[in-house]
């Protein structure tokens, strides 16, 4: 399977300019996480790729085949977002058996299970579902699709913890046994950060960071400890963030830790969250 | 294309069905009913196509967006959706056409009498003199044009109302229906009022164009393909760039 | 089964495989869990379990058997004892002293309560 490339890709709306000059490349078979603040343009980018709204400029491509429009490509990706496309009329079953008829990989025998296994009500009409069950019923479809490319737009928005972890587990093991591209675009940072391989951050419209977590996370730490201690052991070091409590300090820093480190300093492991608390703040 | 078809047929066989037997049911019911009455009352079941092109209208823009929200989240492009439109359209026109005809006809051998008719609104425009074979072709075209245009314009206004902002679709859903029963029979009378010779000029040529000149349902048949050719056009522009929102 | 900040995942699933070994719930010869059952079990990405285990592999604590699973090998409890008791200074002894260094505990009073802990423990 290629990657999905997208360059230079920009839309405004009015005035706004809500993606400027976006460049990011998505590979096969591995857990993206779009992380972005509300409004980051997360949804806008992903709404482009999967040829809900155009792009004013820029290029996406599957193998360099143009997505854009382009059924070849279009029927090798799946899209759930909190825009509700189905029929409001249609009911559960009914919109199982037609994403089971335009996507022939589709797994429906699976799509019952994990029905039932969150007591999705197969009878209901999609309108009369809760919020939380509307969500369900799309990550239902999205982990029965069974295309090379899957995208979810806040997959556990409305989900109770149990339901949620459940989501979480199922899309770990219907990874492993399929692989297959997941791109999982949301602001809950800390839930997914053990689930994603693959981390893109986008601020106000731009990609700021596009490596694996691995690396990310190993591009700095975190010192804590007394305030004043901090405070000498920061100096020199580029530092990207500092939370303070009373006379404690906690500073994150970019590269590695001093090999000799004073008494009552502690040294602890770039958290994804606290990262990218500290890179998005404006 | 043929998923889509699918698609669009299954949501809409219901309201064609509920339709079809109570456009019967209508023919028969005042059939029998005159001729269980008394008097000399004529009634007249002419032109029920009519009700034909309305439904037509109805099914088309109330499904337009839902069957293209639907396309889009399965993967399909802009291009195969207004295909799948055309396509619904034209096949629907024609068997629509086929079942009105037939109904028409049936209903006169049927229920038909001194005191009742049923005539097709072809014979209802046109006075023409043809033998039963040619007058069920002549219906039949001009019926399934007439259905084609009622699609087209349902069509034109749907795609334009998804595409249009919140204030565009207001605009057009007030200002379709003002414009036609409202505005343009206002226009009408003070251009027949203020300017007979233009508005002689503009009927003159309506009765040309639609061969009521002439007589000839033919010529009637191909203005409203032009029609509903130009609007399947306009249509196509409409679509391209058309985006989902929330 | 919680995972915690202080080292990467990756480490401690290899950790806990070994943990297993040594207690004897992951018999030498036998199998053990997935990798899919692993990461479900964490809530992890596959690869970070992978890399675990592709660990204990390259220290021949494991062994791949195509198309069926993963297996401990023979001897891994001797290897896995032999690696911890050289990692043994660095991963206690060193803590313990900078914490009873901090809490002014001298050295003559640490070896009393090791020496009391191996007669209570």
């Amino acid at each position: 399977m290629s990657n999905l490339v997208i360059e230079g890709v920009s839309k405004n709306y009015g005035s706004t300019r809500a993606l400027n000059n976006v460049n990011v490349t998505f590979e096969a078979e591995k857990i993206y996480g779009l992380l972005g603040r509300n409004g980051a343009g997360k949804t806008t980018l992903l709404n482009i790729i999967n040829n809900r709204i155009f792009a004013d400029m820029g290029e996406i491509t599957l193998g360099g085949a143009k997505a854009p429009e382009n059924e070849e490509v279009q029927k090798k990706f799946y899209y759930t977002s909190e825009q509700m496309l189905f029929p409001k009329e249609m009911k559960v079953d009914k919109a199982i058996k037609w994403t089971a008829e335009f996507y022939p990989a589709f797994d429906t025998d699976y799509a019952l299970h994990l029905a039932s296994l969150f007591e999705l009500p197969l009878k209901k009409k999609i309108n009369s579902l809760s919020t939380g069950y509307k969500t369900i019923m799309k990550n239902v479809l999205a982990l029965s699709v069974n295309t090379p490319y899957v995208f979810l737009d806040e997959p556990v928005l409305g989900l109770d913890a149990n339901h949620r972890e459940q989501f979480y587990r199922l899309l770990i093991e219907k990874y492993s046994n399929n692989p297959a591209t997941y791109v999982i675009s949301t602001h809950l940072i800390e839930e997914v950060a053990n689930i994603i391989e693959e981390v893109v951050i986008i601020k106000k419209g731009e990609i700021i960071k596009q490596d694996s977590k691995e690396n990310l996370l190993s591009e700095g730490y975190a010192v804590s400890g007394v305030a004043s201690m901090v405070d000498s052991y920061m100096k020199g070091k580029t530092v990207i963030g500092v939370d303070s409590l009373g006379g404690l300090k906690s500073a994150y820093i970019l590269g590695s830790p001093d090999h000799e480190l004073e008494m009552g300093l502690e040294i602890s492991s770039l958290d994804l969250q606290k990262l990218f608390i500290q890179l998005t703040n404006s | 294309m043929k998923k889509l078809l699918k698609y669009q047929l299954s949501t809409s066989w219901v309201s064609l069905a509920v339709f079809a037997v109570v456009y019967f049911g209508i023919m028969a019911f005042a059939g029998i009913s005159v001729s269980f009455s008394g008097g000399d009352s004529y009634s007249q079941m002419n032109g029920t196509e009519m009700a034909v092109g309305i439904l037509c209208f109805v099914i088309f823009v109330s499904n337009y967006g839902d069957n293209m929200r639907l396309a889009i989240q399965n993967g399909r492009s802009r291009k195969s959706i207004y295909t799948a439109a055309l396509a619904s359209a034209g096949l629907g026109s024609m068997m629509l056409s086929l079942y009105a005809q037939i109904i028409i006809f049936a209903s006169s051998l049927l229920f038909g009498s001194e005191r009742i008719s049923y005539i097709s609104m072809t014979e209802v425009i046109y006075d023409t003199n043809r033998s039963m074979v040619g007058h069920f072709i002549e219906n039949y075209i001009f019926t399934t044009a007439l259905l084609l245009v009622t699609a087209m314009f349902a069509l034109v206004l749907a795609a334009a109302f998804a595409r249009a902002g919140k204030y565009g679709r207001v605009a057009i859903a007030a200002g379709v229906p003002i414009a036609l029963f409202v505005g343009f029979p206002i226009l009408s009378g003070i251009v027949v009022s203020k300017a007979p010779a233009l508005s002689e000029m503009y009927i003159r040529l309506l009765a040309k164009v639609t061969g009521v000149e002439s007589g000839n349902p033919y010529i009637g048949s191909l203005t409203m393909i032009i029609a509903a050719a130009v609007m399947a056009l306009i249509t196509y522009f409409i679509n391209r760039r058309a985006e989902l929102k929330g | 089964m919680e995972l915690s900040q202080d080292k990467p995942i990756f480490q401690q699933i290899a950790e806990t495989i070994e943990d297993g070994i040594l207690t004897g719930s992951f018999g030498e010869e036998g199998q053990i869990p997935s990798i899919t059952e692993f990461s479900v079990m964490y809530k992890i990405n596959p690869a970070t379990a992978n890399k675990g285990i592709n660990l204990l592999v390259d220290q021949e604590i494991l062994y791949k058997k195509r198309g069926v699973g993963m297996f401990v090998a023979k001897g891994a409890s001797a290897i896995i004892k032999e690696k911890r008791q050289t990692q043994f200074y660095d991963a206690y002894i060193s803590r313990l002293i900078k914490e009873a260094k901090k809490l002014n505990i001298s050295s003559i009073d640490i070896i009393a309560m090791i020496e009391r802990g191996y007669d209570n423990e």
